[in-house]
């Protein structure tokens, strides 16, 4: 539905096609939401499809010369709200025609794929050559590979419960000036090396200054991750509670076990008993722990199974039940995790999640646990909305990921209204508390600057200044910057 | 601006949580929408799309325009995106949010809105004025059988053989249709037609959201078959067959309604078929959507032609429930929104099918034969690659 309403539209034709530039009404309507209950983002001026690295270099040098900002795009699966942009002037742009695999290398085992790719759609492929990678585990999807490093700090926590972004050894970058540069070290990256991809051999690790940049210091439109053989044992199984006592003093000795010198679970997930209700379908109410092994042989599988399963017991658990350990399987065998379990379509979700020390994890879980609670039921929600709260080991055992699902009824007026007050007082609730969310992006992006120190704002302030002199790249995402 | 439509399925709308698993994310599902496949791949273009610009029109943000109903009648109803999602509600267990229905209320809104794009404009008229997509005289209805032993349908026959609009306006379709009839003759099935009283079964009236011309129809229809005692009907198309199964029934309609492959296997299972010559081909089978998708009948017409001696049957990587429409649901056969160029969904379908090493493709729907019949053409594909009807196949083997 080409109008050419806006003043690139030519120029921005010309350099990706016609087909691929639009600035209807619809098409920014469109693109001007996220998948969360935020309100719709700005209505932004033009929307293009880039095709290739080169396309976006010329569509960063033609926001440059006009002084137009850009906002990348990869699934639209923010789940934060959009914050950046111009109306009707910024340009949107949606990378997910650079969705090509450049190179599977299971020797090296590393992938290298364009940032637009869909993450399932790799996923699958490196299935099939036996691989797997690191990655968030919903939704896989919607969501793009730069999407994720840019705005889930390199990809949320996946297999072994640990952060993605370890396993991330370089970009190719558009920076806001035009120019090109291959994070990493690597082949014809910035530090050459003839064989191995890592992130810092020998040089400074740019890698890092580009996760979970919210997409303001360029577009990646290459990501390299490393990639890991199968492990093809698998043991799965669950734990009920009587109480969350019981449940933490497990997480807790479990924890023990990590790093990764001693990679007891591959998978650890726990819920309250309005989770557990949810995922056995109204089967199971209790304090549950859900795990996974995954190993390369079936002694070691089972040892390991065996030491999760005297930990679970000798911390009061009792062994979860047929219908427990079902959602265990299904979650972790069966990969159903990719989309929780067929829980992301149960309705809209609002997603309050965050990082804690460990020390002080059980004490953030529960008391974040009864402000929502307390928070539905003031606002009349418990008639058209579930909840439910998780908490698993992150990070070598030094961290807790933990936080709450609001799913709700969106067709109930007022509804949507009533969980994005509940998501906007938990941004501020982990900001105050020191604490942080895995999502760098969005809104929870937003707020995060605002409790940036003086020192660390003047730093950022600095460093995107050098990086975007013109200051096109989504701009308004952090905060006053 | 009528928003009837569109308010009837607000919680369809306003419960979808814009993930887009509709949409697809890998090579076996990504481009399965026809207007995803044929776009630009802007986000309109596809169900996910479509569902936030149906929240946008029904929360009052935006209306609906002509340039709006270009993208929305180009969707043909294959029902991959509500399939794909399939989303559950917990208080129900039924879907909930089914994103092919709210397509079709959008498209009802924006006919009733004057925004219908001309070609579905004089579809419309065709139903309304001669009851069937062509336009066509009543008394041409049943041409395609002159010639034939076939019989006015009677209380006496077993079968009502509803033919449908294609079967007995174009000639393709007439042929196959014709086919068809013999087989149940050489299976002695006692049947018969309606002849020049059949009238369109309104299944695309409907999914294109013109509920009252399709009751209007429907009704027709009902009230005939009733008045000669039909029992049970046997349809040559699956959209014919989409409607009669599960529309009719909210309509008053008791009877017992089956898709001809569906007949077809209980004939060969019961041996009642005499096939005896053999059919050497190497056949690739594309699933229709009204019949596949919709009703989940993916086997009668494979074990069909699995009974047709000589033939060696291929799958394409995408069939059964994951198959690509052939680009013509939704009235889109006769109104051609969809188009797409090179990547018009038939002529990609086409090539995947050639792809396969099939000298012939094998569809069990009278519209999927007429797409495939002029994609084989424009590929240049002709000579090389043929496109014919299950009933053709085995009708040739008699």
């Amino acid at each position: 539905m080409p109008t050419n309403r806006h003043p690139l539209h030519a120029d921005l034709a010309g350099i990706v096609g016609a087909k691929y530039v639009a600035d209807d009404e619809y098409t920014m309507h469109a693109y001007s939401h996220d998948s969360s209950a935020s309100p719709p983002g700005a209505m932004l001026g033009v929307a293009v499809r880039p095709g290739t690295t080169e396309e976006v270099v010329e569509i960063v040098n033609l926001a440059n010369r006009t002084k137009t900002s850009i906002v990348p795009r990869g699934g639209g699966a923010s789940i934060k709200g959009y914050v950046a942009g111009e109306k009707g002037r910024s340009i949107l742009l949606d990378a997910t025609r650079l969705d090509r695999i450049v190179n599977i290398d299971t020797e090296t085992r590393v992938v290298t794929a364009e940032g637009g790719i869909i993450l399932g759609r790799l996923a699958n492929r490196l299935a099939e050559k036996g691989h797997f990678i690191h990655t968030v585990t919903v939704p896989q999807y919607m969501d793009t590979l730069g999407g994720l490093m840019s705005g889930q700090q390199g990809g949320g926590q996946g297999h072994d419960n640990v952060p993605n972004w370890r396993f991330v050894l370089g970009f190719k970058v558009v920076l806001p000036d035009g120019s090109v540069i291959d994070t990493g070290a690597g082949p014809g990256r910035n530090v050459n090396r003839a064989f191995t991809y890592d992130r810092c051999l020998g040089g400074p690790d740019l890698t890092g200054l580009f996760i979970g940049d919210c997409g303001t210091f360029g577009i990646k439109t290459e990501v390299t991750l490393q990639i890991f053989p199968p492990r093809p044992f698998h043991r799965t199984g669950s734990f009920a509670f009587a109480d969350f006592d019981a449940m933490w003093r497990a997480i807790s000795a479990l924890m023990q076990f990590e790093p990764y010198g001693e990679n007891l679970y591959t998978r650890m997930y726990a819920v309250d008993p309005e989770g557990a209700a949810l995922f056995s379908e109204g089967k199971e109410s209790a304090w549950t722990i859900f795990y996974g092994v995954d190993g390369t042989d079936e002694p070691d599988v089972a040892r390991r199974a065996e030491i999760i399963r005297r930990i679970g017991r000798e911390a009061g658990g009792r062994a979860g039940s047929d219908a427990l350990d079902a959602i265990a399987h299904a979650l972790y065998v069966e990969n159903a995790y990719y989309d929780t379990g067929g829980l992301v379509t149960l309705g809209m979700w609002s997603w309050n999640e965050s990082y804690s020390p460990k020390q002080e994890a059980a004490k953030h879980f529960l008391d974040w646990r009864a402000e929502v609670h307390a928070q539905m039921k003031r606002r009349d929600m418990f008639g058209y909305a579930k909840v439910f709260s998780h908490i698993l080991p992150s990070d070598g055992g030094r961290m807790a990921f933990q936080g709450t699902h609001l799913i709700f009824d969106d067709s109930v007026p007022g509804a949507r209204q009533a969980a994005f007050e509940i998501e906007e007082r938990y941004r501020h609730w982990v900001a105050e508390r020191g604490l942080f969310t895995e999502n760098t992006q969005g809104r929870d992006a937003n707020v995060a600057a605002r409790h940036w120190s003086p020192q660390f704002r003047a730093f950022m302030k600095s460093m995107k200044r050098t990086l975007d002199p013109n200051n096109i790249m989504n701009p308004g995402v952090w905060d006053n910057l | 601006m009528p928003l009837d439509n569109l308010t009837q399925v607000r919680r369809s709308v306003l419960r979808c949580d814009r993930v887009g698993k509709c949409g697809g994310w890998d090579e076996q599902t990504i481009s399965n929408c026809p207007i995803a496949a044929s776009g630009s791949g802007m986000l309109p273009e596809s169900p996910r799309g479509l569902m936030i610009l149906a929240r946008e029109i029904l929360e009052g943000r935006l209306g609906y325009a002509k340039d709006f109903a270009d993208i929305v009648f180009r969707c043909t109803a294959c029902g991959n995106c509500t399939m794909l999602c399939n989303s559950v509600d917990l208080e129900t267990g039924g879907p909930l949010t089914q994103p092919d229905r709210v397509i079709a209320a959008m498209k009802a809104d924006l006919i009733e809105a004057g925004f219908a794009p001309p070609t579905v404009r004089d579809y419309l008229k065709n139903l309304f004025g001669f009851a069937n997509a062509y336009g066509a005289p009543q008394d041409e209805r049943a041409a395609g059988f002159a010639g034939e032993a076939i019989a006015a349908f009677e209380a006496s026959h077993e079968f009502l053989y509803y033919v449908g609009d294609v079967g007995s306006f174009d000639p393709r379709g007439r042929k196959a249709a014709r086919d068809f009839a013999r087989l149940l003759s050489a299976a002695r099935v006692p049947f018969g037609i309606l002849g020049t009283d059949e009238i369109c079964d309104g299944n695309e009236a409907n999914w294109l959201g013109e509920k009252a011309l399709f009751q209007h129809l429907a009704e027709r229809n009902i009230e005939k078959f009733k008045a000669r005692g039909v029992r049970k009907i046997v349809t040559f198309s699956p959209h014919a067959f989409n409607a009669m199964k599960n529309d009719y029934p909210a309509l008053g309609a008791d009877f017992s309604v089956q898709h001809y492959t569906q007949l077809l296997r209980e004939l060969t299972a019961a041996k009642k078929l005499p096939f005896k010559n053999a059919f050497a081909a190497k056949i690739t089978y594309h699933d229709p959507c009204f019949l596949g998708r919709r009703n989940a009948e993916y086997d009668a017409p494979r074990q069909v032609l699995a009974a047709v001696p000589g033939v060696e049957i291929v799958e394409m990587a995408r069939s059964r429930e994951n198959s690509f429409c052939c680009g013509g649901g939704s009235a889109n056969a006769f109104a051609d929104v969809l188009q797409g160029g090179d990547r018009r969904p038939s002529r990609v379908r086409v090539r995947e099918a050639f792809a396969t090493g099939a000298s012939v493709m094998a569809v069990a729907c009278p519209q999927c034969l007429i797409m495939f019949e002029d994609a084989i053409k424009t590929e240049n594909l002709t000579g090389k690659f043929r496109v014919l009807d299950v009933a053709e196949i085995a009708a040739a083997a008699l």
